[in-house]
């Protein structure tokens, strides 16, 4: 049978420097921090690639469904969060007590209302979400790394904001686990979002002749060299990002998160141009503050972020897709800029992205993680018409 | 943008990035391990009316003896 796979010839030189690089990385971790951060390193590499090799974004699928009903992408997206949750729940509800992991919990509030809407608006101006910012600067893409820029700037100014933010109604964390019990809970969130599922199924259909389909797997023959060398079936991508977010919560103890580390970033950025970001608020105690004082390495989310961006690259590179040539015009700039200043300011917000607050605040059993999505996908209409408005995207049909 | 001029702007932020981390380890204090892990799983519940945790020294900076937690702060 013919290869369906288009094929670019590998960057050899990157991809031997990159596995070169991880090596080393992922020792250095493991002698001067500890043998646990170093396996979370390895854990975003593996992010990394299957992000990559999956092509696995969340801004362009909503805005696939969002113009032209698409469900592909929002199904794939449905699937993680059911196998996630089914992953688990059971952990978090306490089922094997010899295993020590944490929630993502955090309150429900207009914190998170308003983060979330900007953070949605930001991902279809900066042209990605928290993992799609990082997988698509890892794959060298030039706008993205102004993006990831101003992602790092927003979050910064949003923890200077935080406790503002905070001060404002709100209901407080909200365990769904704890309320109901772990497989209670699990049964009536899979219920729902067999719900959802359905639903957007049903919408794609209604509107689109041709049947969009998520790829399950790969064609006869062609395995090997997809897993690879990418282009990755979506339900691979499903399947690898449940597992590898599982093992996180295994061996960090809490879910995969992503956005924390840019508000971090830039806290650093700013004490060392002679700012003094110990003394607001949020960088002032708890787990922030020691941050800010230990090394950047002694971060698990600083340290899967470096793994993801080199995950992406090492994939781009095997599949022969790293720094593409692009052009840049003056409005991508702009959009970057606005885009990554919502997304970073949105995330602190909303206690996370589509990652820390979507994923893992719905698998984790948060109420948070629920009202973040309503919110964020509110956010994406509107930045979808945004779009329209600056003449990025062209007007939808009727 | 050419794909090798896309190349090299890469390259420079990686390098500038890596010397950046480098210079920030060097910098500052290591953690020990566990009480490093430990301090991530801190749980923090920030209810409506209550002063934030820098004001009154509260939830952000307890230890919590529970493994059952997640610190939004670190979301």
């Amino acid at each position: 049978m013919r290869s369906t796979v288009k094929t670019s010839p590998v960057d050899q030189p990157v991809v031997l420097m990159v596995s070169v690089a991880v090596l080393v990385i992922a020792l250095f971790v493991q002698q001067s921090i500890a043998t646990v951060q170093s396996l979370t390193f390895v854990i975003g590499v593996a992010l990394g690639i299957s992000l990559m090799h999956a092509a696995f974004g969340f801004s362009g699928s909503w805005r696939l469904f969002i113009r032209e009903r698409d469900a592909r992408g929002i199904r794939a997206q449905l699937l993680l969060l059911g196998l996630t949750s089914l992953l688990f729940f059971p952990v978090i509800g306490q089922v094997f007590p010899s295993i020590q992991a944490g929630a993502a919990l955090a309150p429900v509030g207009i914190s998170v209302i308003v983060g979330a809407f900007l953070f949605g608006i930001g991902m279809q101006l900066g042209g990605g979400c928290g993992s799609g910012t990082l997988f698509t600067m890892g794959q060298g893409q030039v706008d993205m790394l102004i993006t990831l820029s101003f992602f790092i700037v927003g979050a910064t100014l949003g923890s200077a904001h935080l406790h503002w933010w905070l001060a404002l109604p709100g209901l407080g964390s909200i365990s769904v686990i704890e309320q109901f019990g772990w497989w209670q809970s699990l049964l009536l969130q899979l219920c729902v979002l067999l719900v959802l599922y359905v639903l957007v199924q049903y919408m794609d259909r209604r509107r689109n002749v041709k049947q969009n389909n998520i790829e399950w797997r790969a064609p006869p023959g062609e395995t090997t060299q997809r897993f690879i060398h990418g282009q990755w079936p979506l339900f691979w991508g499903v399947f690898a990002l449940a597992i590898l977010n599982f093992s996180t919560l295994l061996v960090a103890g809490h879910p995969w998160s992503i956005t924390y580390a840019f508000g971090l970033w830039g806290a650093k950025i700013w004490a060392a141009v002679g700012g003094d970001p110990g003394s607001w608020v949020y960088w002032s105690s708890g787990y922030p503050a020691q941050s800010l004082n230990s090394s950047v390495l002694a971060d698990t989310t600083s340290v899967m972020d470096f793994g993801i961006i080199l995950g992406a690259l090492l994939a781009a590179a095997l599949a022969g897709k790293f720094a593409p040539a692009m052009k840049i015009t003056r409005m991508r700039i702009f959009t970057a800029v606005v885009g990554g200043l919502l997304l970073g300011y949105g995330a602190r917000l909303g206690f996370g992205c589509n990652i820390g607050a979507l994923v893992a605040g719905i698998s984790s059993g948060s109420l948070h993680g629920w009202l973040w999505l309503v919110a964020g996908f509110s956010g994406g209409i509107f930045g979808v018409y945004v779009r329209i408005w600056l003449k990025v995207d062209k007007p939808m049909a009727a | 943008m050419k794909h090798t001029q896309a190349k090299l702007i890469f390259a420079g932020v990686i390098s500038a990035a890596a010397i950046a981390v480098a210079l920030d380890h060097n910098r500052q204090q290591l953690p020990i391990a566990e009480d490093l892990l430990a301090s991530q799983q801190a749980v923090i519940i920030i209810d409506e009316g209550e002063a934030m945790p820098a004001e009154n020294n509260d939830e952000c900076s307890k230890p919590v003896a529970s493994s059952r937690s997640a610190a939004p702060c670190s979301l």
